[in-house]
């Protein structure tokens, strides 16, 4: 009768402990569960392999995967050296350190870090000057104003307005007042405006004199419009397009624009009122601001 | 036994007391404002940063061969296509040599073709722009500054090394009979697809005093003028160049 009492004391404290054990346990994973992968620290997240359990994913591959808001990055620029041997069934069986060189290099290695300047979500205002690279006969410099907005890092939709403000070149001075060529029919665009999808697949790095590091995207949009000309009409637009973004902040970038405006426009050289397809070459510079600010944590 | 008894009650009675503070700590949560967290990762701060360590692509001490195809932005009444090549031979990893050698294509462009004859003259008069100063070739020596390298990844499957230089220079330009000095400044990208070969643009401006092709009539010439006859003009031109090039190993 005393024994089993004895037993049945020591069970239920080894019962209560072991309760309470579960209930803190419990709490810990808990707080584990809370955890977002995309809360997880982006820096010093090295040599992760993909799970060796099939169907299963880990938390930094999926990361890689989704590729939301983070990029693979190599952080040693040096050239990777060729693989080490590797048995059949990918594992070498460690007997002494020398057994070390036999070691293979991982084959899916995923450096996760998040871009500097996140743009899923964001607005892209942008402002500068453009001017056009192509035209023989004017000068042409205006203003450019574009806003965008982001689906996801690399998918966007952006409206563009251009003015321009053109004069004439030298040239064309000479020809009507020495060569007697009338220049009034010289096509020349006044103003721009389209839409485009914008896609920017390209991300990367710049180090200025090996001293500072710039954070750069890489762009391409299609997209159409109207161009407004000298002449007085307004011609439906194709509008390709490529440029790079230069991060200064996380809401800030220095923006360049290479775009390539085709069309069709009643003209001639000389007043031969004929259609003829038209190239005009835009540089843009200026200035990119992102809004809302984005959520880091 | 009445030990055995005490004694078992005892370490009861301390499994007890441990779970006991154990669920009393569970419940403590601290927490922290959101705004007190970091939200950056910090780095120290070196006198003298070195941002790239063993780069891929290295400059320093190596000859680049290249050939290019450009486009003359704003030539109104020669053809605008040029082709020829660069060499460059890069001091160290910022600073290089640049000579740059293209020749031009022959022919008029679009616009000057249409003046023969010019539209509405009555009687028809040609305008006869070939027989002005076609530009021939152009050599530029420039000093390459090549203060920007970095990479880039392609949609996360390839990463790719590119250079983004500033170029400052000056030459000779071939118009007619004639060889005419210009300076030049521009900035190029070179984006390369292994250590040795890569894809390179540059647009440069060119500066030049040149013979203007419409200071005299050519509509009564019948042969092509010599450069004195044309009176001479300050020129600012635009030219677009696209090629690729070689690196040979360092010296």
């Amino acid at each position: 009768m005393k024994m089993s009492k004895i037993k049945n004391s020591v069970q239920m404290s080894l019962f209560f402990v072991v309760l309470c054990s579960c209930s803190f346990g419990g709490h810990a994973m808990a707080q584990t569960d809370d955890v977002q992968p995309d809360e997880v620290a982006p820096a010093a997240i090295t040599d992760v392999g993909a799970s060796k359990v099939p169907g299963e994913m880990d938390a930094i591959e999926q990361l890689f995967v989704e590729g939301g808001s983070s990029n693979s990055e190599v952080l040693n620029d040096a050239p990777a050296k060729p693989p080490t041997a590797q048995t059949k069934s990918g594992e070498v069986e460690m007997k002494s350190v020398a057994d070390l060189a036999n070691l293979s290099e991982f084959k899916d290695i995923a450096v996760i870090q998040k871009r500097f300047l996140p743009k899923t979500g964001r607005f892209e205002g942008f402002g500068g000057l453009n001017g056009i690279l192509n035209d023989k006969f004017f000068t042409s410099i205006g203003v450019n104003v574009r806003l965008a907005y982001f689906f996801n890092e690399r998918w966007a939709v952006e409206g563009i307005g251009m003015a321009l403000a053109t004069g004439e070149r030298t040239v064309t001075h000479d020809l009507r007042e020495r060569r007697g060529v009338k220049t009034t029919n010289f096509v020349s665009p006044t103003t721009y405006y389209g839409i485009d999808a914008k896609w920017t697949p390209i991300y990367g790095k710049m180090s200025f004199i090996n001293r500072k590091i710039t954070p750069f995207d890489l762009y391409f949009s299609a997209g159409a419009g109207m161009t407004n000309t000298n002449q007085g009409g307004a011609e439906p637009t194709i509008h390709l397009g490529t440029g790079q973004m230069f991060a200064i902040t996380k809401s800030a970038a220095f923006r360049w624009d290479f775009s390539w405006n085709f069309y069709s426009a009643y003209s001639g050289v000389a007043g031969a009122r004929q259609n003829s397809t038209y190239n005009n070459l835009f540089l843009t510079v200026g200035a990119s601001f992102f809004f809302p600010e984005a959520t880091y944590r | 036994m009445c030990r055995r008894i005490l004694r078992s009650w005892l370490v009861s009675g301390a499994f007890i007391f441990v779970g006991t503070v154990a669920s009393i700590a569970r419940s403590e949560t601290i927490q922290f404002p959101t705004e007190e967290l970091a939200t950056e990762s910090v780095l120290p701060v070196f006198d003298q940063p070195m941002s790239v360590k063993n780069r891929v692509v290295s400059l320093s001490k190596r000859i680049e061969l290249g050939l290019l195809m450009g486009y003359a932005l704003t030539e109104p009444f020669y053809n605008p296509l040029q082709v020829g090549g660069t060499f460059t031979y890069h001091i160290n990893e910022d600073h290089g040599v640049n000579i740059y050698g293209v020749t031009c294509l022959t022919g008029l462009s679009s616009e000057a073709s249409q003046l023969n004859p010019i539209p509405d003259s009555s009687p028809p008069i040609n305008g006869n722009l070939q027989y002005g100063p076609a530009p021939k070739y152009l050599v530029l020596a420039s000093w390459q500054y090549s203060a920007f390298y970095g990479k880039l990844s392609f949609t996360k499957d390839y990463v790719m090394n590119l250079h983004l230089y500033g170029l400052l220079g000056a030459g000779m330009y071939g118009l007619g009979d004639a060889a005419k000095p210009v300076i030049s400044a521009g900035l190029g990208q070179k984006f390369h697809f292994t250590p040795s070969l890569s894809f390179r643009f540059d647009i440069r401006a060119l500066v030049y005093q040149g013979p203007d092709p419409t200071s005299i009539r050519l509509d009564n010439k019948s042969s092509v003028q010599p450069s004195s006859a044309f009176d001479q003009k300050l020129f600012i031109e635009g030219l677009l160049n696209f090629g690729v090039s070689y690196m040979l190993p360092a010296l």
